[in-house]
């Protein structure tokens, strides 16, 4: 290979060496304001495929420009590009020095759009584009974590699960799909990437741009439907070679636990649910003799003074959490020689995090070269990591911790007795109450071990051949393998704390090999001739995903520090498990580019799409989409208004296409089942899905209305964006009655429509001019209204999926599975709730209507709302749903000299969650619970003869029921109903905060070898405002590990 | 080289790339349905029809729907379901419990659709195999409608495999539903062999048995009530009854049908009752459990769903978790800790006071002798000192000394003998300690006294006679935490103690059984005297010794001229805790047992305290499942709910 490079370089050199009598070289020198050099502008001999890039000095040279007057355009992400005129002689060097302005990144500058660079003037879709001194400044581990609260539009939360290592959920401009995939598309240099992005070096990006219509994503076809973010690496750089190593270290905490009860609260509850359910009350016969001792020292004060020093009972929560630490490594090396380019880098991540038993530690590598050869260039950037994700008991262990009593004590001293704190001959209390099912988190953390490695390697290679006369052809190829292993071990007593082991280890290992490419072949035309200029592109495209999975597990591991890694020598070996999946598409797409008057554009394009997934017949499909884009500002008769510097409107139409589905959902598939008859196996197959032969595309249709405004000289500049988008025939999981014997169908079904704006505003509110200091704003605001617009049949609700019109898609589908989830409550696996109406809490006055209904005092009332003097159904109301109205947010960064400070508010306002703290079934005599106020008999009676109305108003006496021992499932707040766990998701947060200082040269000169120092310390997460009581609104609930504030601090050396 | 060759070499790779790119599917990792229209899959569909039954039978909702609230069984202290005991509002459409049967059955049924409905067409398989298997096919339906029919009233009928997806649904008449189950059965019982080589597939005793106790239900069933409320079927409201069929020639068909089981003799009546339970353990000891090793399929199980624990036998939290349901608290008694043998005590379901004193179990004051040796097979008496678990169920325990029992009250002496094998219970001689093996806890199923009480070391637990008993003592009577456990479906052959997948089958026809079916049957069809001679037969099997066997059927210890409420007393003798009682009382309609007999459930003692809701009207029928109303077309208008929910 390497050698038919050199000869087709060769060839190319030989070409251009005929034609180098009649060329001439341009050289110069590229800056910014102040005098500062661009490296890596990139120039142009516009109507030629003449090119250079300046090196760190800004300097360049561009050689074989044919002779006469020449257009040379200097182009640089982030700056608006120039364009001047110089005369080319034949054998001659011309000078040319450009001097270019960081543009407001939304208004004007060279943007990486879908196949290709546009001037942001140019630009008629909806994209926006992250600046680069926000990506600079801010070292996160995450990619995914600089989008956070930075671009509108651009939702990310926490995917689930705070552990270490956890990848974040990404949403542009809402969801529109049930069952496809809403994960946007990422792309890589041009090539796109069907693993994500997560394993990306954040230090290796250049800039992410995000295409939110359809418009902007139209090229990118149905892997476009969820919007597209655009990665650009560094890619070389300053001229020679260049070493810096980057380090950071910082620790971590919980941002908040959970308001549970302690041991106090605990024996109170206890002796009120004895009193519910009619049992004796006496502490003897309350509390067993491990939990008595803690009750007594709680509830009782003679016994208080009798036994000085003893303890109340244990927080579970704060034994497994800990101060985390997280620390950081990078080298990076970049040489530029030159028409090539290359450069490495290597990082080091290790983050312990706040539970015990977790950490991550990852490990990767890029390299990046690119070369030309005359006409030809090449480049490739490829990654490769290794991650080790240590994940421990994770929810296990947390929901352990949480629902543990705190009458328990952790340890055991030499002698055997219950402690609450440990020493040197102490043990663990495994069993810390005689609640068989109960056993010590800190024993569940030691018996769960679960760790999850993944090896990437992927990488996005192109080729570009300059034909002339203005076309070229490239070619992208990505290919991307992923290798993931999960092993888990559960230890003998991790679910039967006996004291001893059961000989009931056990142990699995799951492998997983994931490899998906994609090939596309562009045609590039590019013609500009005065007031016209035009680009056109030809693509064709095809990708493969392939996925193969294999499961082993055992029971009855021999001993335990094997963990999975001997799982023959199991005495209950379980049958393996392994899958198989392909799926492909193949797409063929145009575009046309023209900007007449650069003032007028005009973006035309067309996309036809085949996937396997979809059923026959219906494999293909075409998506056409158009934008207009108009410089108001720039017209004659809008010079009148000074203060309008830039003024842009945006009109796009279009429609994409999602067909993210699992392969194979076409055909109906069997599920194997197992049985026995006598001794002897009998499997066998039944029905698991009815055959679907009418599966097709999901289409979005997307119209987007955007206004780009600069005011006073850009000191104030922003977007402004409102769109609608439709999506029709859209892929659903459907319930089913059961009595078809299927309980969910795929199916396309329906419309759904998304409608918002969005805004952002940057201002400059000190310009500091002069080295004085400077502050700007960044200011965002989303809403999006995720609504449905019909369902299949005309029928109007259904609301068995939780499908109502004019609200919001419910994503969720509980209740498909044949066993209801136990302890899930209510609408858990929902995110639109649709449930009973709390009113209250049964009064003593009110008990004849309670008996009415079923029921007696102290449990929980809902509203009867057709009045037919029962519960059911036809009594629940919509009780909101988990999509935020408005997601806001506020950048500050402040410059000063050296130094520089910036900090980053976000908030997620108008949505409701599920307290899973308050959820299901807890008031009785078994788990812990939220420190709530709960109904009992004596507190809630009032004065004699006080009326329903009085009794509510006592302060508790409303809101949760009365406990009842060996209740485990209160009315109401059972498995089916959650009544009383809706809350208010609004919070205000501070992202992040960050300050930088960069030392002198003359400092940082001093230790050799050294050429500059920053340093730098960041506190990510620190605060978050809110009325919930549990863990973190974003994304917490009862049994993941909590959210944490980072506090770190970092330096970055260049050698 | 030129560019357009450099072109051309480039669009060739790409290609040469893009024939490997097909976009259609083969599926690999998985079969369609396809297979199904072979012999091969046709089998394979059979035998997954079969795993269905573990979908519900064995799960805790089967014990709970056919056992709570009924006149001999409520609820213990634990569990999150006791308000189907007390008919509380939480029994209502929204309960998974009755989501989760109705969701296990129609895809059961659909499951036998697909086996019947496919079958004809098959050409690899032998003919006389796949009319074995169409019937076995058609007895797994009409078992699965069988029960929805009982549970929910009209229901939803389809003898065809579903194509594509729908949300239109309605229900059927029950006569419509029963003539289907009756005509299965009947097809069933031409095709089946009255031996299968296979344990735990269809037989024709099976289906036969299946078919009397679907004739004996049918027969109490009021034709008229369908026609009376013609707006409940919005469609297809057609009572398709079977010709002929009136009350009197269901109850006689239904004996007949029961007495061609009986007469068979494939099936025999075990000698001793407590054998017909003996699970994998074998036996556990004097006094306590069954004298016979693992005893599954014995000669009085006609039908059985198959457990295992044998890897590749089971799913994972699909075993047969019901032996935990029925068991008291012991585990925190002086000298136990849990263990496999006594088992995971959930304490969801205990006796009533009235079931406690069904059996005749001892004939005299001296409680010497055993009469109905039913009590004992069905209930659990001693336990014993176990000291520190050591974990795996079949590891020989230890012999570990108990520390810490220290009250002076141990003195010499025991109890007399008692329990099926008459074997002594070892207790206390010598002082201060539990040794392994040591009576812990002793129920002796009547009142002992104060003196007798202090003269043992262990713990005694008497019967509170009255209602209502407390719901908690620590004075040693029976409470909600403690009473007669019971033992029919422990099973210790486990993982672990801790383990709810059981590996023991769930018997669902036995012989005697059939005989409690004949008996009804002929008392329906007006034949005391003949309904008498059934239950001689299995009283006199319950009895132990030629004296106890005369004496059990005497005029002392049973009437001349049986009836209907002393047929459902023996039933409750016979059946306790296998899945029938609630069922009982539906066809029988004799729900007053509900009310005179379960305090906890009865409304008549609301203003005493006790939280009883049961309503007739609302409650002889289960809620339809909401998900099922809210996901159909039309909704309740189009799929009504039972009345009262």
């Amino acid at each position: 290979m390497r050698h038919l490079i050199l000869v087709l370089a060769a060839l190319c050199v030989g070409a251009n060496a005929k034609a180098q009598q009649n060329t001439g070289q341009i050289t110069g020198t590229v800056t910014a304001e102040g005098g500062l050099p661009v490296a890596q502008a990139q120039l142009s001999v516009l109507g030629t495929d003449r090119t250079a890039v300046a090196d760190s000095n800004g300097r360049y040279l561009i050689v074989g420009v044919p002779t006469g007057l020449r257009r040379v355009q200097a182009r640089r992400i982030g700056f608006a590009a120039v364009t001047l005129a110089v005369t080319v002689v034949a054998g001659r060097e011309a000078a040319l020095d450009f001097a270019l302005s960081s543009a407001a990144v939304q208004l004007s500058g060279l943007v990486v759009t879908a196949y290709g660079e546009q001037e942001r003037r140019d630009v008629t879709g909806s994209i926006a584009s992250l600046k680069l001194d926000q990506l600079r400044d801010i070292p996160l581990p995450n990619p995914a974590q600089m989008l956070q609260a930075r671009v509108t539009g651009v939702d990310v939360v926490a995917a689930g699960s705070y552990r270490p290592g956890a990848p974040m959920q990404v949403r542009i401009r809402g969801i529109r799909s049930m069952t496809a995939s809403n994960e946007p598309l990422y792309v890589v240099d041009g090539v796109p990437i069907a693993g994500g992005i997560q394993d990306f070096n954040p230090a290796f990006i250049e800039s992410i741009e995000v295409l939110k219509d359809a418009s902007a994503t139209a090229p990118y076809g149905s892997a476009g439907a969820n919007g597209v973010i655009l990665v650009s690496t560094k890619r070389g750089g300053e001229g020679g070679s260049h070493l810096s190593y980057d380090v950071q270290y910082g620790t971590q905490s919980a941002l908040r636990l959970a308001d549970l009860m302690n041991g106090p609260q605990l024996a109170a509850e206890r002796i009120a649910a004895a009193v519910g359910a009619a049992r004796d009350t006496a502490m003897t016969s309350v509390f067993n003799p491990q939990q008595l001792p803690q009750a007594r020292c709680g509830l009782d004060a003679a016994y208080r003074a009798a036994n000085p020093g003893c303890v109340t009972g244990t927080d579970w929560q704060r034994l497994i959490n800990r101060t985390g630490n997280q620390q950081r490594h990078q080298l990076a090396f970049v040489s530029t020689s030159g028409a090539s380019r290359l450069s490495l880098t290597g990082t080091y991540f290790d983050q312990n995090g706040i539970t015990i038993g977790q950490g991550y530690k990852q490990y990767s590598g890029t390299v990046s070269i690119e070369n030309t050869y005359g006409r030809l260039r090449l480049g490739a950037t490829a990654t490769g990591s290794r991650s080790v994700a240590d994940v421990g008991g994770d929810a296990q262990v947390w929901g352990e911790a949480n629902a543990n009593d705190p009458l328990g004590l952790p340890y055991l001293d030499s002698l055997g007795n219950a402690v609450a704190k440990n020493c040197s001959t102490c043990t663990l209390n495994l069993k810390p109450t005689s609640d068989a099912l109960r056993v010590n988190p800190l024993r569940e953390q030691q018996g769960f071990v679960r760790q999850q490695t993944r090896n990437r390697l992927f990488a996005s290679l192109f080729a570009e051949l300059q034909l002339g006369r203005g076309f070229s052809y490239r070619m992208n190829f990505g290919p991307d393998l992923s290798n993931r292993s999960d092993g888990q071990f559960q230890g003998a007593n991790v679910l039967a704390p006996t004291g001893q082991a059961l000989g009931n280890a056990q142990a699995q290992m799951q492998t997983e090999e994931q490899f998906n490419w994609g090939l596309d072949n562009l045609l590039h035309w590019n013609l500009s001739t005065g007031r016209h200029k035009v680009e056109a592109t030809l693509l064709y495209g095809i990708s493969q995903s392939r996925y193969t999975s294999s499961t082993a597990s055992a029971r009855n591991l021999p001993y335990d520090y094997q963990l999975w890694y001997n799982l023959g020598t199991g005495g209950d070996p379980q049958p393996p498990v392994s899958v198989y999946s392909l799926s492909a598409g193949r797409s063929y797409m145009g575009r046309v580019n023209y900007t007449f008057a650069n003032r007028y554009s005009f973006t035309l394009t067309g996309r036809r799409d085949g996937s396997s997934v979809l059923a026959p017949k219906h494999k293909w499909a075409f998506f056409p989409s158009g934008g207009l884009g108009w410089q108001l500002g720039d017209e004659p008769f809008m010079r009148r208004f000074g203060f309008i510097s830039a003024l842009k409107l945006r009109a796009t139409i279009g429609t994409t296409g999602n067909s993210a589905i699992n392969p194979y959902q076409t055909e109906g598939s069997l599920t194997r089942t197992t049985y026995s008859f006598g001794t002897s196996t009998a499997a066998g197959y039944v029905p698991g899905s009815i055959p679907n032969p009418f599966l097709v595309w999901e289409k979005t249709q997307q119209t987007d209305f955007g206004m780009d405004f600069g005011f006073f000289k850009n000191r104030i500049s922003g977007t402004f964006d409102v769109y609608r988008e439709k999506t029709s025939d859209l892929l659903l999981s459907r319930q089913l009655p059961a009595s078809t014997g299927f309980t969910s169908t795929l199916q396309n079904i329906g419309k759904t429509g998304n409608a918002g704006w969005e805004l952002s505003i940057s201002t400059v509110n000190l310009p500091g001019t002069g080295g004085g200091l400077r502050w700007t704003t960044d200011l965002s605001f989303t809403h999006n209204q995720n609504y449905i617009i019909a369902l299949s049949g005309g029928v109007g609700d259904d609301v068995g999926n939780r499908w109502f019109l004019g609200q919001p898609i419910n994503i969720g589908g509980g209740g498909g599975s044949f066993a209801p989830s136990q302890g899930a409550g209510g609408d858990a696996l929902h995110n639109v709730f649709y449930d009973l109406k709390f009113v209250g809490i049964w009064q003593l006055a009110d008990s004849a209507l309670a008996k009415a209904y079923g029921q007696k005092p102290g449990d929980i009332r809902v509203a009867d709302l057709n009045g037919d003097g029962k519960i059911d159904g036809f009594d629940r109301v919509l009780r909101g749903n988990t999509y935020p109205k408005m997601i806001a947010s506020v950048f500050n960064r402040l410059s000063w000299g050296r130094f520089d400070l910036s900090f980053l508010f976000q908030g997620r306002l108008g949505y409701t969650l599920l307290d899973g703290f308050a959820a299901g079934a807890k008031l009785f005599e078994r788990y812990n619970f939220a420190n709530v106020q709960y109904w009992t008999p004596t507190k809630c009676a009032g004065p004699a003869g006080a009326t329903a109305a009085q009794q509510a108003a006592i302060p508790g006496c409303n809101s949760m029921p009365q406990p009842s021992a060996g209740r485990e499932n209160p009315l109401y707040n059972d498995v089916n109903y959650c009544v009383v766990c809706y809350r208010s998701g609004s919070h205000w947060r501070v992202r992040n905060i960050t300050v930088g200082f960069t030392l002198p040269e003359r400092f940082a000169q001093q230790i050799r070898g050294i050429s500059s120092i920053r340093i730098y310390a960041v506190a990510q997460d620190p605060f978050v405002i809110t009325s919930y009581y549990g863990i973190d609104p974003e994304s917490g609930n009862s049994t993941t590990p909590p959210s944490y504030r980072t506090l770190l601090i970092g330096a970055t050396f260049g050698f | 080289m030129k560019p357009i060759y450099m072109l051309g070499g480039l669009a060739l790779v790409t290609g040469l790339v893009a024939g490997c790119v097909d976009l259609n599917e083969k599926l690999v990792g998985s079969v369609t349905t396809q297979y199904f229209s072979t012999g091969a899959g046709l089998d394979a569909a059979l035998m997954g029809d079969y795993s269905l039954l573990r979908s519900f039978w064995g799960r805790e909702e089967s014990f709970a729907v056919t056992e709570y609230g009924t006149d001999i069984e409520t609820n213990g202290d634990q569990g999150g379901y006791i308000f189907e005991n007390t008919y509380a509002g939480g029994l209502n459409a929204a309960q998974g419990h009755y989501l989760f049967p109705w969701n296990a059955f129609y895809r059961s049924i659909n499951t036998s659709n697909a086996v019947i409905g496919r079958a004809p067409a098959i050409t690899d398989m032998p003919a006389a195999t796949k009319a074995t298997r169409i019937a076995e096919a058609k007895f797994l339906r009409a078992l699965s409608y069988f029960q929805v029919v009982q549970m929910y009233g009209p229901a939803p009928l389809s003898t065809t495999e579903a194509q594509g997806a729908s949300n239109v649904a309605h229900r059927s008449p029950v006569d419509s539903i029963y003539l289907l189950i009756v005509q299965d059965l009947r097809d069933a019982i031409k095709d089946l062999p009255a031996v299968q080589s296979n344990a735990g597939r269809a037989t024709k005793g099976a289906a036969q048995h299946l078919l009397a106790k679907v004739l004996l239900t049918r027969a109490y069933h009021p034709y008229a009530y369908e026609a009376a409320s013609p707006s409940f079927y919005l469609v297809d409201a057609a009572f398709l009854r079977e010709a002929g069929a009136t009350k009197a020639t269901d109850f006689a068909s239904a004996k007949a049908e029961a007495d061609s089981v009986i007469a068979s003799g494939t099936y025999s009546l075990m000698a001793n009752y407590s054998d017909i339970f003996c699970g994998p353990m074998g036996s556990r000891g004097p006094g306590s459990y069954c004298t016979v090793p693992s005893n599954q399929m014995n000669a009085e199980i006609i039908f059985a769903v198959q457990f295992s624990i044998v890897a590749g036998q089971f799913t994972t939290n699909l075993g047969n978790t019901n032996f935990v349901q029925p068991l008291s608290f012991y585990d925190d008694r002086q000298g136990m800790t849990r263990n496999c043998w006594d088992g995971r005590a959930f304490r969801r379901v205990r006796p009533t006071l009235f079931a406690r004193n069904l059996w005749q179990r001892w004939t005299d004051s001296t409680y010497a002798t055993v009469l109905d040796t039913r009590y004992d097979g069905t209930f659990q008496s001693v336990w014993y000192a176990n000291g520190a678990n050591t974990g795996a169920c079949y590891a020989t325990q230890a012999a570990s000394r108990m520390d810490g029992y220290t009250a002076g009250t141990c003195l010499s002496g025991g109890l007399p003998p008692f329990g099926a094998t008459g074997t002594a219970v070892p207790n206390c001689t010598n002082g201060a300690r539990f040794n392994t093996g040591d009576t812990a806890l002793f129920q002796p199923g009547h009142l002992v006294g104060q003196a007798f009480r202090q003269s043992v070391k262990y713990a005694i637990y008497e019967p509170c006679n009255a209602e209502p008993c407390p719901n908690q003592t620590t004075i040693g009577q029976y409470d909600i935490f403690r009473y007669p456990t019971m033992k029919k479906w422990q099973d210790d052959a486990r993982p672990d103690f801790n383990n709810q997948d059981g590996g023991r089958n769930a018997i669902l026809m036995r012989l005697g059984e059939t005989y409690l079916i004949a008996a009804e049957a002929a008392l329906g069809a007006g034949d005391a005297a003949g309904a008498r001679t059934y239950l001689v037969t299995l009283r006199q099997r319950a009895a132990v010794g030629a004296a106890n066997k005369a004496m059990i059927v005497d005029a002392t210890h049973m009437p001349a001229t049986v009836d209907l409420e002393y047929i459902m007393d023996e039933r409750g003798r016979e059946l306790y805790g296998e899945y029938m009682r609630w069922l009982d009382l539906a066809r029988t309609g004799l729900w007053h047992r509900v009310v005179d007999n379960n305090w906890q459930a009865s409304p008549v003692h609301f203003l005493t305290g006790a939280p009883g809701f049961f309503n007739e009207a609302k409650h002889h029928l289960r809620p339809i499942p909401q998900a099922q109303i809210d996901l159909t077309a039309g909704g309740v208008q189009a799929f009504p709910q039972n009345p009262g929910y």
